[in-house]
């Protein structure tokens, strides 16, 4: 296998072309991966820049420092974000993400990465108006690094190694930093038993879906109603999947409602379990294929079943800005978040 | 401009399918369930179907999880379950996706 190409000139368009018909890419315009540029990348990381770091299917590529900075440098990552994207390569390998699986699927799931701690401020994540959008070279190139790696060393082009039906815009760039300045709780990571600085958090899933609220008044029962509300489609994975998480990214005016009315972390994801439901009943007659524990199998028709086997699959955080838009973040289902610290 | 490939190594011999048989005759036919809703009804018939036209035989029908239980069609065969295939059968019927 090649290690470089020769491109005729320097140029966007040459590259693009050069790229384009490799079948390498995403179809926006690439930052041409030069020697110096990746060099650049990797005095971000320590370690054997050859070293696996993990395989990824269908294509089984193997990750390494070289090839995620390659695929960074191309995105048009900062250095100093480097070890940001090294962590959430790391993720996508571990085997509860199943990755293989996340490729395989015709379900139009994509890696969400949510960067938290010290590094969003360092090196310029936006974790607050606008958050998931556009405008942001760290949130967006960061993304866009993963789906760049996810194309080329796992293989996943829509078609061959990703059978997604329709695809989604999320399968260009899907990165969001944590607003733990506005958050009312820990941050996320914390929560979860990962206390360094910095560190990325994996969450294969649908896009945000939004819920808004304007007319609670604050009351917290009211926006926590909505907030279940939108996790009740029986168009979701997690109607059928008792594994499958919820990702609740609550905005800072929502999640001080709720902090206000003595609501834990913990609290929101019991009362979103408790009120997210539907009758099992409903659920057998869309769904023949259930992948449910044991207690929710052997429930009577009429016993209403949550969403999500356990509170705990239900994970709490803070972003965005000014405004009453919250957003929930269903799963594909048979894969597990992931969260790392952030080494280099 | 020189400039780097973004693929890199392949890590693990991908699996690939064994050459097809010559012919199908007195041969055994498995169905691996894969777990999408139908995929059992139509990989059953199809398997019936060879079977009648060819002269081979039914000889396993499986689920992909542990011993041969269901599993969800996100998740890869059971060991045990690939193992049984590969002793009791000679050509494999399965499929992935919907």
């Amino acid at each position: 296998m090649d290690t470089f190409i020769e491109v005729e000139e320097d140029s966007p368009e040459a590259l693009l072309k050069a790229y384009a018909a490799r079948g390498w890419g995403d179809g926006l315009p690439l930052v041409a991966p030069t020697p110096e540029r990746v060099e650049r990348m990797l005095a971000f990381a320590a370690g054997d820049p050859d070293e696996s770091l993990g395989v990824l299917p269908p294509r089984s590529g193997v990750i390494t420092r070289r090839m995620t900075a390659v695929n960074a440098v191309l995105a048009g990552c900062a250095p100093e974000v480097f070890p940001v994207v090294l962590g959430a390569a790391r993720a996508l390998a571990q085997p509860q993400v199943n990755i293989g699986g996340i490729n395989a699927t015709t379900h139009p799931v994509a890696p969400l990465l949510i960067v938290s701690g010290d590094v969003v401020a360092q090196c310029g994540f936006n974790a607050g108006a606008g958050a998931f959008g556009p405008g942001n070279r760290a949130n967006a190139t960061v993304g866009r690094a993963v789906r760049l790696i996810l194309l080329h060393i796992a293989g996943a082009r829509p078609g061959e190694g990703d059978a997604s039906t329709q695809g989604g815009p999320a399968k260009y760039t899907y990165c969001v930093a944590e607003n733990t300045a506005d958050s009312p709780w820990e941050s996320y990571p914390r929560s979860r038993g990962v206390m360094s600085a910095s560190a990325v958090t994996v969450h294969c899933g649908e896009g945000p879906h939004n819920v808004h609220d304007m007319e609670a008044e604050g009351r917290a029962d009211l926006i926590l109603d909505k907030l279940a509300s939108a996790m009740t489609s029986l168009g979701m994975n997690n109607a059928c999947i008792g594994q499958g998480e919820f990702f609740v990214t609550l905005c800072p005016e929502h999640a001080k409602n709720i902090a206000a009315a003595s609501f834990t972390r913990d609290d929101v994801s019991s009362y979103l379990y408790e009120h997210a439901r539907h009758p099992a009943g409903l659920l057998r007659k869309h769904f023949r294929s259930r992948a449910w524990p044991a207690w929710m199998r052997s429930s009577a028709d009429d016993a209403m079943l949550p969403m999500t086997a356990h509170p705990g699959n239900i994970r709490v955080l803070v972003v965005g800005g000014p405004g009453k838009h919250s957003s929930i973040i269903p799963s594909w289902g048979m894969t597990a978040s992931v969260t790392l610290p952030i080494e280099g | 401009m020189q400039v780097y490939t973004p693929e890199g190594l392949i890590g693990q011999a991908q699996a690939r399918r064994a050459a097809s048989p010559a012919s199908l005759a007195g041969l055994r036919i498995a169905v691996l369930d894969n777990g999408k809703p139908n995929a059992a009804l139509v990989m059953t018939r199809l398997a019936e179907t060879l079977a009648a036209r060819t002269g081979a035989r039914l000889s396993l029908l499986t689920k992909k999880g542990p011993h041969g239980q269901s599993a969800n069609a996100a998740i890869p065969a059971a060991a045990d379950t690939i193992a049984r295939v590969h002793a009791e059968a000679d050509v494999v019927i399965t499929g992935s996706a919907d």
